[in-house]
């Protein structure tokens, strides 16, 4: 338990506390004040920061804040604690007659400015000569008491309040951090001197860096251009050189005369060289001819002999093309011969076929005619039958038509007597019926109008009667009908009319009439189908007439017909099948030799033909030998006259001896020219001469050119001073590189501070922030799970960082941000309470944003704390820490007290 | 009595544009202001001409105006004639500078030894010169002297560029290493032999001299000298010896330093060392190379106190501390931070990085840790 517990606080006339109250129930561990919001919770905190943390002398504002208007007495505060047991008690007067009271354990007292500085060194703080106390000076008890609002600001660690912890931090085996001015101005220092050489971003040079990086590459562009400069004059100074030496070697090395004396000489040379070939060629063209005229000579002589042969050769031919005529005029004739024959067999064979085609022909139409004939029979009896049935028909209908009692007349009359049958029945409908059933006696007595009647006479009566009934009397009958008269009337009609139709027709009932009528049908019926017969025999008959002519016509056919067979050859009428056979077979045979016949007809023919050609040929070959040999003959008879064989022989020495001669020239002339030499090879030898004449001054003019133009050249290229201007390059670019690579040392070594800087900064930060956040590990697991705080050097809450990733401290929600400050509040009250220095947490209106189930685990951290070091809490949520029933707290309250008495 | 200066290697035209800084136009000043400097020299000494034994220029491509400067200087001092010896970085060719110069004109007291033969000086001498043109290959260009006739009781005076063979050491040249016989003055009859390509004045014999680069132009070992200087030739008579005086005609004093430094004692002994080599420090150019295990503490003295209070001063400076390797102290490390301190923590990661030595970041930790303290030590301030 630390050392420090508040036990005892009254206040008087202190802002709302117009009279003396008590924070009644304080003790060590955790205190909780439950109260609504204006009970005054937040005057008691601000009562107890002024009691301990400020000067009883407070003047002005600072001391009038805590003034009730109402209240006539001066602002008063007491409190009591326990430091390592001893009792403690200090009371306090603002504003008005300032009075500071502290009563030490062992009953001493000390008071005013004394008894200040007795408590700050008690409690660890500084207080201001003047002024309101200052967070910086109230150290790290600025941290632990936080107010309304605080826990959800980033905590404000004031740099005497980390001093503190880090002594806590240091005495608990962590070297301390130098935080503050120093630590922070040299990686900045350094950064700065980084961003000179290079760009903070992408790390591109910049500044002098980079001014001499493009300096050097000017250099290096410069010196290439400076070693061009200079191989392009050496190159050029070399060719001046070597053209001056060229012109001198050229110059030296001729004789001008000798060599005009040689081309001279050449000249002459040339003109006789062309004279000599000249010589030659005609010397060339005599043997040339004379050659020629050996050649004619032999010719001739050829031709000679050839001319003697072809005449044998011709009088040979005429020979054989005269046998070879008369055989073929021999051939010639023996085919004629043979084409007669078979002229002669070829028409035998035609009439013999013919003969067998006339006979079948005659069979043919005989059975033609038998055929014809039958068929008109049978014509004419259909025609007969046909034409007796259309007679039948014929008299039928006139039978019929003699009885009037047609179909239509019958049923008139059966009409009529319907109609009669109708009035009659009306009548008797109408009549009033009179049926007697009358004795022998009574039948002999009764008369009706005066009628007798029979025994069971039926009497129907229209008309009134008077039935007499003999001795009995009378019975007038007055029938009551209405149009008894046209009822009768129309009976009588009736009968009337059915009387006269049957007059009419001739019958005396209709039951007549309907026989006739029958007998009419009958007939008519007879008459149809007589029609029907002829009809079904000759179907396009047009009438009885029609079928007449054509029966007469059919007679005369057939008349006809059995003349014609007649007139036929008589043949064995039943044997015609076979003699048709017979004449078949003969045909058939006829018609092949005919065939056979004129094939070999043909055959004969061409031959023939061929034959006849080939003699005619013959004659042709035989002729033109003849003229051939007779052209042969003359032609050699006119050379010979010309020319005698042995007068060609002669002729053919004499040429070549000619001949010899030229060719003997020839090559003399030729031995003469190669000593000479040819004029090509001379003209060579002169051109050639005069051609190196003409290049060795072109050369000279050509090289004088060059060495004037190069020797400017070289000049103008020295006068740049190339070798000046290469060394003053080469020596720039080696300078420059070496400041670069100064500069670019200096950069690595800063780059490398930096890092390590910030590296090292890290390591500090972990080193010295392990303890708290080890401390807070558990509170932390409790309320988040598996999660790390992160503190700053600030020892602030800079972020969570959870299995999922780094939260940054802004980001949590607000009940989150809330717990983590006072989490980190009772850690820190944990570092200086293992260090044994007094340590009190009071959190006032602090857990705002808790739900229920954090808050509980909010209460675990505290209830835990509070067994290390006092606690106070002040909520106006009663009702959440109500149900946080079994937790060791002590309840507070406010109550009214006594005044404060020093 | 013969009286001449002998001079060399005054390499006009050389660029030093890799020198750090703006210092390159004033080194290449200065050697045209040292014309003026040996024509003084020589009025000082009563010498009525100069010979400049080759390497008149540093190249032979040069502009106009660089040709002309030094003959312009040279034709303001009237009274002396300068004889110019084509040498290895300007040799005589077809073409090439000498031809140049002539067409543009040289001034009338200046001539060019272009040709192995000799030139009659004044009354009493004559000169024998070795120009060097393109087409040498490696024979001794002074072979000629020994059997080259001169009129009677004419002064001999061999003038020469190149390295004295099994001389050992020397410069690169443009061209092959011209190989003299070092005893030639001996064997041509010379009274003087005056060399050059050696840029520190340099006795070969007493009658053969190198007479150095009138100004310096590199940087030699710690300690040693930096040239600078002109050689005053007297010869009393034919048969006299020559006697050769030495005198500085430098503007520039070049120096080299290689240091060794433990704590800031050694800087501030340093910075005294380095103010007693110039009397005027902006005439100073100065290579220091440091090396040692130093506290942060002294590192961040050498580079604020040391370097920049040099560069105050206009001393041409090549600065390099690479070796100058910081071992972080106890009090380093804590003027940077309190332990477990962020800045603390950083300085001892720096610190584990730079001691493993395989690392190719090690020297780059160094060098972050060094600048890691300067930064504390402003931040605090």
């Amino acid at each position: 338990m630390s050392r420090l517990v508040i036990t005892d606080l009254v206040v008087d006339g202190f802002r709302k506390f117009d009279r003396p109250h008590r924070l009644e129930g304080l003790g060590p561990g955790l205190n909780l004040l439950a109260a609504p919001n204006e009970a005054g919770k937040s005057t008691l905190k601000a009562a107890l920061d002024a009691a301990l943390f400020q000067r009883h002398r407070l003047s002005g504002a600072g001391a009038s804040q805590y003034v009730n208007q109402w209240h006539e007495a001066p602002p008063a505060v007491r409190v009591a604690f326990e430091l390592d047991g001893a009792r403690y008690s200090l009371a306090k007067r603002f504003y008005k007659q300032q009075k500071a009271m502290l009563h030490r354990p062992d009953g001493t007292s000390v008071e005013g400015d004394a008894a200040e500085r007795e408590l700050q060194a008690l409690l660890g703080f500084q207080a201001p000569e003047r002024g309101g106390m200052k967070a910086e000076l109230l150290g790290v008890w600025g941290l632990l008491w936080a107010s309304q609002g605080d826990t959800i600001q980033p905590l404000a660690v004031s740099e005497t309040a980390r001093d503190s912890l880090a002594e806590c931090l240091a005495a608990s085996g962590v070297a301390a951090v130098t935080g503050g001015r120093r630590g922070s101005a040299v990686p900045t220092r350094v950064r700065d001197a980084l961003a000179a050489y290079v760009t903070p971003g992408r790390g591109q040079p910049t500044g002098r860096y980079r001014q001499l990086l493009e300096e050097r590459k000017g250099l290096e562009q410069a010196l290439a251009a400076a070693e061009a400069l200079q191989r392009e004059l050496a190159e050029q100074t070399q060719a001046l050189l070597t053209t001056r030496r060229d012109l001198a070697a050229e110059q030296r090395g001729t004789d001008e005369e000798a060599e005009a004396e040689a081309i001279r000489g050449l000249r002459v040379r040339l003109a006789e060289a062309q004279q000599l070939a000249q010589q030659i060629e005609n010397a060339a063209m005599a043997v040339s001819l004379a050659g020629q005229e050996v050649k004619v000579a032999e010719d001739a002589a050829k031709r000679r002999r050839e001319a003697i042969a072809s005449l044998d050769k011709h009088a040979e031919a005429l020979r054989k093309a005269t046998a070879a005529a008369e055989a073929a005029a021999a051939a010639a004739e023996g085919h004629a011969k043979a084409v007669s024959a078979a002229e002669g067999k070829a028409s035998e064979a035609g009439a013999a076929a013919k003969a067998a085609k006339a006979k079948l022909e005659s069979i043919a139409r005989r059975r033609g005619l038998v055929a014809r004939q039958t068929a008109l029979s049978r014509d004419r009896e259909r025609l007969e039958q046909a034409l007796a049935a259309a007679r039948e028909s014929q008299s039928l209908h006139q039978q019929a038509s003699a009885l009037p009692c047609t179909p239509a007349e019958v049923k008139r009359l059966r009409g009529l007597a319907g109609a009669l049958s109708t009035a009659s029945a009306a009548r008797e409908a109408a009549a009033t019926a009179l049926r007697f059933h009358l004795s022998a006696e009574g039948a002999a007595a009764v008369r009706l109008e005066g009628e007798t009647l029979a025994a069971d006479a039926v009497v129907d009566l229209l008309q009134p009667a008077r039935l007499d009934l003999g001795r009995l009397g009378h019975v007038e009958i007055a029938p009551r009908v209405q149009d008894a008269d046209a009822l009768e009337r129309g009976l009588q009609q009736a009968k009337a009319a059915l009387a006269e139709a049957l007059a009419a027709l001739g019958v005396a009932d209709v039951a007549a009439a309907e026989a006739q009528g029958e007998r009419l049908a009958g007939l008519l019926g007879q008459a149809r189908s007589a029609a029907d017969k002829a009809k079904t025999l000759v179907p396009d008959a047009a009438s009885i007439g029609d079928l007449a002519a054509r029966l007469q016509q059919a007679e005369a056919d057939l008349g006809e017909l059995a003349t014609a067979l007649d007139e036929l050859e008589p043949a064995a009428a039943d044997n015609l099948d076979e003699a048709e056979d017979a004449a078949r077979t003969a045909a058939v045979v006829a018609d092949a030799a005919l065939e056979a016949g004129q094939t070999a007809l043909n055959q004969a023919r061409q031959e023939r033909a061929l034959a006849k050609q080939a003699s005619g040929h013959a004659s042709g070959v035989e002729r033109e030998a003849q003229t051939a040999h007779e052209a042969a003959r003359q032609a050699l008879e006119a050379a010979r006259s010309a020319a005698a064989d042995e007068a060609l022989e002669e002729g053919i020495a004499t040429a070549a001896a000619k001949h010899r001669a030229a060719e003997t020239a020839l090559s003399g002339l030729k031995d003469k020219a190669e000593g000479l030499g040819t004029p090509e090879r001379v003209q060579a030898q002169l051109d050639r001469a005069e051609t190196a004449r003409t290049n060795r001054q072109r050369r000279i003019a050509t090289q004088r050119e060059t060495i004037a133009r190069l020797e400017e050249q070289v000049r103008a290229a020295s006068a740049k001073g190339p070798d000046e201007a290469l060394a003053e390059a080469r020596e720039s670019l080696e300078r420059v590189a070496a400041e670069v690579a100064r500069i670019e040392r200096d950069k690595d070594a800063l780059q490398l501070l930096d890092r390590a800087l910030g590296e090292a900064a890290r390591e500090a930060e972990a080193r010295y922030l392990a303890p708290l956040t080890r401390q807070l590990r558990p509170y932390i697991g409790d309320l988040l799970g598996h999660a790390e705080l992160q503190l700053n050097e600030q020892f602030s809450p800079a972020g969570l960082s959870r299995t999922a990733g780094p939260e940054a401290f802004g980001q949590l929600s607000a009940g989150t941000q809330e717990q983590l400050s006072i989490l980190t509040r009772l850690a820190f009250a944990d570092v200086l309470a293992a260090q044994d220095r007094p340590a009190v947490v009071l959190l006032d209106d602090a857990l705002l944003y808790c739900d229920d189930v954090r808050l509980e685990s909010m209460f675990g951290a505290l209830e835990q704390a509070a067994e290390r070091f006092q606690i106070i809490v002040f909520t106006c949520h009663a009702r959440a820490f109500d149900g946080l029933g079994g937790l060791a707290q002590r309840r507070l309250s406010i109550q009214p007290a006594e005044a404060i008495g020093f | 009595m013969l009286c001449f200066l002998h001079t060399a290697d005054w390499q006009i035209g050389r660029s030093f544009a890799s020198v750090p800084g703006d210092a390159a136009a004033l080194l290449r000043q200065a050697r045209i202001d040292a014309i003026d400097r040996l024509a003084e020299a020589a009025r000082a000494h009563a010498c009525p001409f100069v010979l400049v034994a080759g390497d008149v220029f540093d190249a032979e491509g040069l502009a106009e105006a660089t040709l002309q400067a030094p003959m312009g200087r040279m034709a303001r001092a009237r009274d002396l004639t300068w004889y110019l010896l084509p040498g290895n970085h300007d040799p005589d060719r077809p073409e090439g500078l000498w031809d140049r110069l002539a067409r543009l004109g040289l001034p009338d007291n200046v001539r060019v030894l272009r040709a192995a033969e000799p030139v009659t000086l004044g009354e009493d001498a004559v000169l024998l010169p070795a120009p060097l043109t393109a087409r040498d290959h490696g024979d001794d260009p002074t072979a000629w002297m020994d059997a080259a006739a001169t009129p009677e009781g004419l002064t001999r005076i061999g003038v020469a560029h190149g390295s004295i063979r099994d001389f050992g050491g020397g410069e690169q040249s443009v061209l092959e290493r011209q190989a003299l016989a070092p005893d030639r003055a001996a064997k041509a009859g010379l009274a003087y032999l005056a060399l050059g390509d050696w840029h520190r004045a340099q006795r070969v014999a007493p009658n053969t001299w190198y007479s150095g680069t009138p100004e310096p132009d590199r940087f030699y070992g710690p300690g040693e000298p930096d040239g600078g200087e002109a050689l005053v030739v007297s010869i009393a008579g034919r048969n006299a010896p020559a006697e050769v005086q030495r005198v500085r005609t430098a503007r520039h004093t070049w120096a080299s330093l290689d240091e060794t430094l433990h704590d800031a004692d050694d800087i501030a002994a340093l910075a005294a060392r380095i103010e007693a080599l110039a009397d005027d420090p902006a005439r100073l150019v100065l290579r220091l190379a440091m090396r040692g295990s130093v506290p942060l503490a002294v590192r961040e003295q050498a580079e604020t106190g040391l370097q920049r209070r040099l560069e105050g001063l206009q001393v041409i400076l090549d600065w390099n501390d690479d070796r100058l390797l910081p071992e972080p102290t106890a009090d380093d490390l804590d003027a940077i931070d309190r332990p477990g301190g962020v800045l603390r923590l950083a300085a001892e990661r720096l610190q584990a990085l730079a001691q493993e030595s395989a690392s190719t970041e090690a020297a780059t930790a160094r060098r972050a840790l060094a600048r890691l303290y300067l930064e504390a030590k402003a931040a605090q301030g």
